[in-house]
């Protein structure tokens, strides 16, 4: 093997490139080959700290091929461990089947294979719940939501002359203009009040992607600002209240959105907050 | 189309390049500015996955992180077009910094090299993908990976690191040249 083929197997072996039986095969290579060991460790350390500054070591130290592993060698464990009849001899590694007694081939499996068979599949549900969900599980996304919509709310609400992107009283208009901006459309609230008065919207920052960030208007000029951001199946909640900076906040999720509503006054946020929930949404 | 989940989490990892990307202290020299060009860019090449319903997750992730990087390089070749030279030439490797850090570090880089690194390392695209992504050969991912790897070991060796110096980052690169 040349030294270029060396170089693009450990660029591999750091990238998480390499299919697990060439992966295990490198890692063989590594036990033998200190120099080339450091090297490794050198590239991982780079990934790692420029993982670490761009904020992305939490999604991607756990690689999907890492997972696909870790539930093959369960999987593989189980095989090896539970054979399928209960009869059925016991395979070596090299597929030959290996000597059974016959008292033990013909017996019914006995209360500690049946306890070693329940604890394997204790491990392996174990693992699988923590591949899927992830070490801490899923968290509200409220606080991130408030957090986005606090600085759309600042910069696009506070001030009454703060421009807005495309102006529509109509909440049919706004859908049509926002629906082809984002990848699942955006349920603008279809309401009609006469505190609130809908003055337009405009993309904004959200939590994990675009928002909309609607604007309203209440009969005393004050603006009442909405976020809404589609977001990825959350699970229905009721409006959390906060109130942060001289900002109040009502932050909930569900039917795949997270909102939003902030503005200056407690009352029409939670005036917005009601309707928004009871009220029906155009598309 | 990818499912919501699917996109959600590509989303964020091209948000998360993007910016890695954009905040390149040449052109975009602050995190709000480079927020907004990363906003406007995304949603242009989101579209890409819009338009085609047909294609799986994996290919249609690989083609809007194509779109954005081509995006991305047409706004800077828009940047550059008044430059006497527009091309864009490979900054010199850094010499000693006193306070060099793994972002600036990536930030030197020229963005050939930026670009690879970001999607194989940032976005988990594997060389293959990053290859078909930069629609260019999978040797030239492999080789632009050991430059960039071995100007960031420069870097931080030249900011106080002795462990890089002495594992001679330079090296992968030197043998990929023989």
């Amino acid at each position: 093997m040349t030294k270029r083929f060396e170089t693009a197997d450990a660029f591999a072996f750091v990238d998480h490139c390499l299919a697990p039986v060439d992966r295990r095969a490198f890692e063989a290579r590594l036990r033998k080959d200190p120099a080339l060991r450091r090297q490794v460790a050198l590239w991982q350390s780079q990934n790692e700290a420029i993982r670490a500054a761009y904020g992305a070591l939490a999604s991607a130290s756990a690689p999907l091929e890492l997972a696909a592993n870790a539930n093959e060698n369960v999987s593989a464990w189980i095989k090896s461990a539970i054979p399928k009849q209960p009869g059925a001899a016991p395979r070596s590694a090299n597929g030959e089947a290996r000597a059974v007694p016959a008292r033990a081939a013909s017996a019914a499996p006995s209360a500690r294979f049946r306890a070693l068979r329940r604890l394997a599949a204790a491990a392996a549900l174990a693992v699988i719940v923590l591949v899927v969900s992830g070490p801490g599980g899923p968290t509200p996304p409220h606080d991130r939501l408030a957090e986005a919509a606090l600085a759309a709310y600042r910069a696009f609400a506070a001030a009454a002359d703060a421009p807005i992107e495309f102006r529509a009283r109509d909440p049919q208009a706004l859908a049509k203009w926002l629906t082809p901006q984002f990848v699942r459309g955006i349920a603008v609230p279809g309401f009609s009040s006469d505190a609130l008065t809908l003055l337009g919207a405009r993309v904004a920052p959200g939590s994990r992607a675009s928002a909309a960030f609607l604007v309203y208007q209440d009969r005393g000029g004050e603006r009442v600002g909405l976020l809404i951001e589609p977001l990825d199946d959350p699970a229905p909640s009721k409006p959390s209240l906060r109130r942060s900076d001289g900002i109040s906040l009502a932050a909930w999720t569900g039917a795949g959105y997270g909102f939003v509503a902030a503005g200056a006054d407690p009352h029409e946020v939670a005036l917005l907050t009601r309707l928004v929930e009871e009220g029906p949404a155009a598309r | 189309m990818p499912s919501s989940r699917e996109w959600c989490d590509d989303a964020g990892a091209m948000r998360r390049l993007g910016l890695a990307l954009a905040r390149d202290d040449r052109f975009v020299c602050d995190d709000s500015s480079a927020a907004a060009l990363v906003d406007k860019l995304f949603r242009q090449a989101s579209l890409t996955v819009i338009d085609d319903a047909r294609s799986d997750a994996r290919s249609a992730k690989v083609r809007a992180f194509a779109q954005f990087i081509r995006l991305y390089r047409r706004h800077v070749r828009g940047l550059t077009a008044d430059d006497a030279d527009a091309g864009w030439p490979e900054a010199p490797p850094p010499a000693g910094r006193a306070n060099a850090s793994t972002t600036s570090a990536v930030r030197d880089l020229p963005l050939e090299l930026r670009e690879t690194l970001l999607l194989v390392v940032l976005a988990g695209f594997s060389h293959t993908e990053a290859a078909e992504a930069l629609d260019i050969p999978l040797t030239a991912v492999i080789d632009r990976l050991a430059r960039a790897r071995a100007r960031i070991g420069a870097h931080m060796g030249a900011a106080g690191g002795t462990a890089a110096q002495a594992l001679r980052p330079n090296a992968a690169h030197l043998r990929l040249v023989k």
